[in-house]
C-alpha cells in the first residue's frame, strides 16, 4: 500500500495517477473485520496508515512498525448474550457460540445444587484442568475473610453453598482478553448465603489457556443444580 | 442418579443435553463424598459451637460481639 502523502485539490483535467490514488484516494480508514484479516490485506503497510478493526471496534495506526491502536480509551458497551438468561440445570451448564467478544461478563444468581456444600465453579471454554491461577480472599459463613488462592487452579470459584436446603451462590466473574490469544486475566466474587459450610470468595488473577473464548461453563461438583440463572454479557 | 450438561447456543437459540462420561460421573462421585465430608465436619463444627455456647451462657450474636 502507498504512503499518505497529505491532501491535494484535483485540478480539472489532472491527470489521476496510480500515485495519487495510493497515496491521496486510499488514504482513508480501512475497515476489516480483524487484524488477521488486516494483516493479510495490506502486507506492506506505511507509516499513517489508519484501519477500524471491527472484532474488537478498534482504530489504529501504523507508526512505521506496528500498529497502534489510537487513544487507548473506548466506550465500553456490554450486551447481554443469552438473551433472559439461561437456567442452571444438570450438574453443568454451558452457554456456547459467544465468540468474538473481548471482554466478558458472567453474572451467577441464586445457584443452588440438590447436594449440600456444593462447591460453584465456572469454566472457559469447558477448561477444568490447571489453566487457572488466582488468588484472594475467602469469607466462610460470612465471617472475616482469610488468604485464598493457587497458582494451580482448575476453575473460576464462585464459592461454596452452605448446608441448608434453601442456601444459595450469587456472584459475578470479569473476563478480560476473551478474544485473543493471550492470558485472560479476571476478577470475581460472591456470596453464599446461610450460616454453615459456605465459602464466599473475592478473587483475582488469569487464565492461561490461548483459545479465545467461545463458552462459558457453570457446573457444580456435587449433586445437580436445583436453581439458579447465568447471565453473559459481553463487549 | 443421571448426570448431564445442558449446553445452550447463543447462535442458534438451541438447547440440548448431553450424559456425563463415565469419567465424569466417577469425578461427580468423587465430588459428592467430599462435600459431604464437608457438611458432615461443619454440622459437628456447629454443634461444638452450641455446646460452648451453652456453657458460656451466651447467644451466638453475643459471641461475635465479644470477638469483634
Amino acid at each position: 500500500m502507498g504512503a499518505p502523502l497529505g491532501f491535494k485539490t484535483f485540478a480539472t483535467g489532472d491527470v489521476l495517477t496510480a500515485a495519487d490514488t495510493n497515496g491521496y484516494l486510499m488514504q482513508g480508514v480501512w475497515t476489516f473485520a480483524s487484524a488477521a484479516a488486516r494483516d493479510a490485506a495490506v502486507t506492506s503497510p506505511q507509516e499513517g496508515n489508519v484501519c477500524y478493526l471491527k472484532d474488537t471496534d478498534a482504530v489504529m495506526t501504523y507508526s512505521g512498525s506496528a500498529w497502534v491502536a489510537v487513544g487507548g480509551t473506548s466506550t465500553t458497551t456490554y450486551t447481554l448474550i443469552n438473551a433472559g438468561g439461561t437456567a442452571l440445570s444438570g450438574s453443568s451448564t454451558t452457554v456456547s457460540g459467544i465468540s468474538g467478544k473481548n471482554k466478558l461478563f458472567v453474572y451467577v444468581t441464586g445457584m443452588s445444587s440438590t447436594a449440600a456444600s456444593a462447591y460453584c465453579l465456572g469454566g472457559i471454554n469447558n477448561d477444568f484442568t490447571s489453566n487457572y491461577r488466582w488468588f484472594g480472599l475467602t469469607s466462610t459463613n460470612g465471617a472475616g475473610a482469610t488468604g485464598d488462592g493457587t497458582a494451580t487452579g482448575t476453575e473460576l470459584f464462585f464459592g461454596q453453598m452452605g448446608n441448608a436446603a434453601a442456601d444459595t451462590i450469587s456472584g459475578s466473574a470479569f473476563i478480560d482478553g476473551a478474544n485473543n490469544t493471550g492470558i485472560k486475566p479476571f476478577t470475581m466474587a460472591s456470596r453464599a448465603t446461610g450460616t454453615t459450610s459456605n465459602d464466599s470468595p473475592v478473587l483475582q488473577g488469569f487464565y492461561v489457556g490461548t483459545s479465545t473464548v467461545s463458552s462459558i461453563v457453570i457446573k457444580t461438583d456435587a449433586g445437580s443444580f436445583d436453581a439458579g440463572t447465568v447471565y453473559v454479557y459481553g463487549a | 442418579m443421571e448426570y448431564f450438561e445442558t449446553i445452550y447456543d447463543v447462535t442458534t437459540g438451541e438447547t440440548t443435553t448431553r450424559p456425563y462420561t463415565d469419567a465424569e460421573v466417577k469425578q461427580m462421585k468423587a465430588g459428592e463424598a467430599a462435600a459431604a465430608i464437608r457438611a458432615e465436619e461443619a454440622a459437628a463444627h456447629d454443634a461444638k459451637k452450641s455446646v460452648l455456647l451453652a456453657k458460656l451462657g451466651i447467644t451466638a450474636e453475643e459471641a461475635a460481639l465479644l470477638l469483634g
